[in-house]
């Protein structure tokens, strides 16, 4: 969800514009904004000529890039100014169904006649997917065109923040107030697409009526659960000690078709990684060190550190910083004998599992239960 | 419902609703075309739900009533009977049974009350009209709509009543075309209709040369009664732009032009284009005119036709699709090509009051 922009010499003539990105609401959005503050809806009729760029193979493309050119050397009927939009062109990406020489000579030739130059009171806008940057075309824009991008981080964990950003100034748009805690909730149901994110909000926004903070049982009635889990999203909230929404997740899971096995491995492998670092944290092998802006983890480099971590099958230290971080902020949820007991739970339910002792989407649910149920409660 | 009809009729009538029937609708009863009988008359109505036909003939109808029954299979099955009359009789169930000399059919049908019932124009403002001229107006506009479904308002085709006259306009954006003829209709009357492209397709198809055009309009709908059928159709909702503003107030040249030898000679030159991006290049000298085109990996064509010009020397890009619509619907022996240069519209006129304005193409 990163917008960045990028000014060719188009930017400082004003008529042609690229914009493209997988985020395809955010993409179509800013070109619909850029069309009409070019040629306003009143004087669209006459001014503006829309293209569609939606096509099925090579040989479409390039009908599409003929039609494109048509248009860009026939002026409007009242003078003046007149945009041609080519709108959602899937055949700038790199794509084995849209391929071929005839398509690359089409982009080719059109990029050819884009260097030439527009013509006096002809504007482009371009809305498109993703755009191979290798091609001549796309080399062309960056010389010409005024782009912007609308990108999709391709991991979840990059997503998420642009997400929460994105999904915060719809609330802020709509006049609604949500905490930080609910707005990752909303999220976690919601998914990180942009136009999911605004159908949500929007659908809140008629349930509340009059109503402008968000709660929790609004997000649970309301947004449907959109996300796909993924499979390493059950440890996460398990470390977090969060139950409902490991609860959540796993229902998730196992309806996405993942098997109970995988699951339950994956938590044994949480206990271990935070029972080794909870037992480094205890000992002072291992601390936190912040300056504000970034946080850093720091291993002790006495001796006996590396004898007793260096031996062992895995070597905390080689664990990526960064997850370290994560880890760290979960060991400190429990203690060393609370861990050493979810371990041991958990291996115990592995075994059943496979012994054939019980329903294993039931046993899984128990041991949640069990594990992150609150402190006190029986 | 019992009746007895002229094979001939029945098919005449059942071919002009065919075309609305769609074979692929998501509503079963759409397939269908429902069949009325009384007095002396039977009456076939099909609907896609956005244009209806309704279309009639005579018959020897013993016992009143109505039915739906499969479109296109009943069609089909009429035409193949080998009697010059068809018997129809329809029982409770509307199960059809169907004889004619020594073939006898029975088909499944479904109750009248299942079709979708067709719009009420009532307080319609009516326009009585000749439905040739009518059909002349239509067909020499209507190639300039566009399909653009972006502009839903130049989708389909103006009805403009006004100041004592009926204006039929289509534009594309790059061309127009406007044919305008003096109606009599009452001064309330006056009014914009925009026709879905559909619509003007079945007039196309079933408008005749000679004979009364009825229409009645409310602000949503309209229907078009003439001979034994009526079209009722939904009206495309927003407004028209302002076409009169495209039309040059003055041109510098008038040049007349064979139209038959003009649209011939593009004919030949067009089939080195190929798509709408290649332009064809007229260029006016004294008594010349020489038409190329030049289509980059194909090639080149030229033609020189001889012409009455002295004026000054012109150079214009049309594309030559656009420029041949107009040519090949009007039926004229001359047409004049008013021009003033290389960027300002071409307006082609001829011997009726029609206009059409061609943008020209930047030659690069």
């Amino acid at each position: 969800m990163a917008t960045q922009k990028q000014a060719g010499a188009g930017k400082a003539a004003g008529n042609f514009f690229l914009i493209h990105g997988e985020d395809e609401f955010r993409v179509k959005a800013a070109a619909r904004a850029r069309v009409d503050a070019l040629c306003p809806p009143a004087d669209q009729a006459f001014g503006l000529e829309i293209l569609n760029g939606t096509v099925d193979n090579a040989e479409g493309a390039a009908l599409v890039l003929r039609r494109c050119l048509g248009a860009l050397r026939t002026p409007s009927f009242l003078g003046g100014r007149k945009v041609v939009w080519l709108q959602d062109a899937n055949f700038f990406a790199d794509t084995n169904l849209i391929k071929g020489d005839a398509l690359k000579d089409a982009r080719d030739g059109f990029a050819q006649e884009l260097k030439q130059g527009l013509g006096d009171g002809f504007v482009l806008v371009i809305s498109a997917g993703k755009v191979d940057g290798r091609t001549a075309f796309f080399k062309t824009c960056k010389e010409l065109a005024a782009i912007e991008i609308f990108a999709v981080a391709e991991k979840s964990y990059q997503q998420e923040k642009p997400a929460l950003e994105w999904a915060g100034e719809c609330f802020r748009k709509a006049g609604l107030r949500v905490s930080g805690e609910l707005l990752k909730a909303f999220l976690d149901r919601a998914g990180y697409d942009t136009r999911q994110i605004i159908t949500e909000v929007e659908k809140l926004s008629v349930y509340l009526g009059a109503r402008k903070e968000i709660t929790a049982e609004d997000i649970a009635l309301l947004v449907s659960p959109a996300r796909e889990s993924e499979n390493w999203d059950l440890p996460n909230a398990a470390g977090h000690r969060q139950l409902q929404r490991a609860l959540d997740i796993l229902r998730q899971l196992l309806f996405q078709g993942e098997s109970e096995v995988p699951l339950i491995i994956g938590l044994e492998n949480l206990w271990r990684d935070l029972l080794i670092l909870r037992g480094c944290l205890d000992r002072g092998w291992l601390r936190l060190s912040s300056d504000g802006w970034k946080t850093e983890a720091q291993w002790s480099t006495a001796p006996e550190v590396e004898a007793a971590l260096g031996s062992l099958d895995k070597d905390p230290r080689k664990i990526h910083p960064f997850r370290v971080i994560k880890l760290v902020e979960q060991a400190r949820k429990f203690s060393s004998s609370e861990l050493q007991r979810a371990l041991a739970e958990t291996l115990a339910t592995h075994e059943r599992m496979v012994s054939g002792s019980g329903a294993p989407d039931v046993l899984l649910e128990m041991l949640l239960v069990k594990l992150l149920r609150p402190t006190g409660s029986k | 419902m019992k009746l007895k009809v002229s094979k001939e009729k029945i098919l005449n009538s059942l071919q002009k609703v065919q075309s609305v029937v769609s074979s692929r609708t998501t509503i079963p009863i759409l397939s269908n075309v429902l069949i009325k009988a009384e007095k002396d008359r039977i009456h076939f109505t099909a609907t896609d739900l956005d244009v209806s036909v309704i279309a009639g003939c005579e018959a020897q109808v013993t016992k009143p009533g109505a039915t739906t029954l499969p479109a296109r299979r009943i069609f089909s099955i009429f035409k193949e009977l080998p009697g010059p009359d068809i018997e129809l009789e329809v029982d409770d169930k509307n199960q059809a049974s169907i004889r004619s000399g020594s073939s006898f059919f029975k088909l499944v049908g479904a109750s009248e009350d299942e079709f979708p019932p067709l719009p009420k124009l009532d307080a319609a403002k009516t326009y009585s009209l000749d439905q040739g001229t009518f059909r002349e107006m239509v067909r020499c506009t209507c190639y300039a709509a566009s399909h653009d479904e972006s502009r839903p308002m130049l989708n389909g085709v103006l009805l403009s009543f006004k100041d004592a006259k009926l204006a039929v306009v289509a534009t594309d954006g790059r061309r127009m075309a406007l044919f305008e003829q003096e109606v009599e209709f009452p001064k309330g009357s006056e009014g914009d209709l925009i026709l879905p492209f559909k619509t003007v397709e079945e007039l196309n198809a079933t408008l005749q040369s000679a004979g009364q055009l009825k229409i009645l309009t409310t602000p949503k709908q309209i229907a078009f009664e003439f001979d034994d059928i009526i079209i009722m159709s939904k009206l495309v909702e927003g407004t028209f732009p302002n076409f009169r503003q495209v039309i040059p107030a003055q041109a510098e040249e008038s040049i007349a032009l064979e139209r038959e030898t003009l649209l011939t000679a593009l004919r030949r030159v067009s089939l080195v284009s190929g798509d709408n991006s290649t332009s064809a290049k007229l260029a006016f000298s004294k008594n010349k005119l020489e038409i190329t085109v030049t289509a980059p990996n194909v090639g080149e064509a030229s033609e020189t036709l001889p012409i009455k010009f002295t004026g000054r020397a012109i150079t214009i890009a049309f594309n030559p699709d656009f420029l041949m619509d107009p040519l090949r619907t009007l039926t004229s022996d001359e047409i004049s090509l008013e021009l003033t240069d290389d960027m300002n519209p071409g307006v082609v006129k001829c011997n009726v009051p029609f206009l059409y304005v061609i943008m020209p193409m930047r030659v690069s």
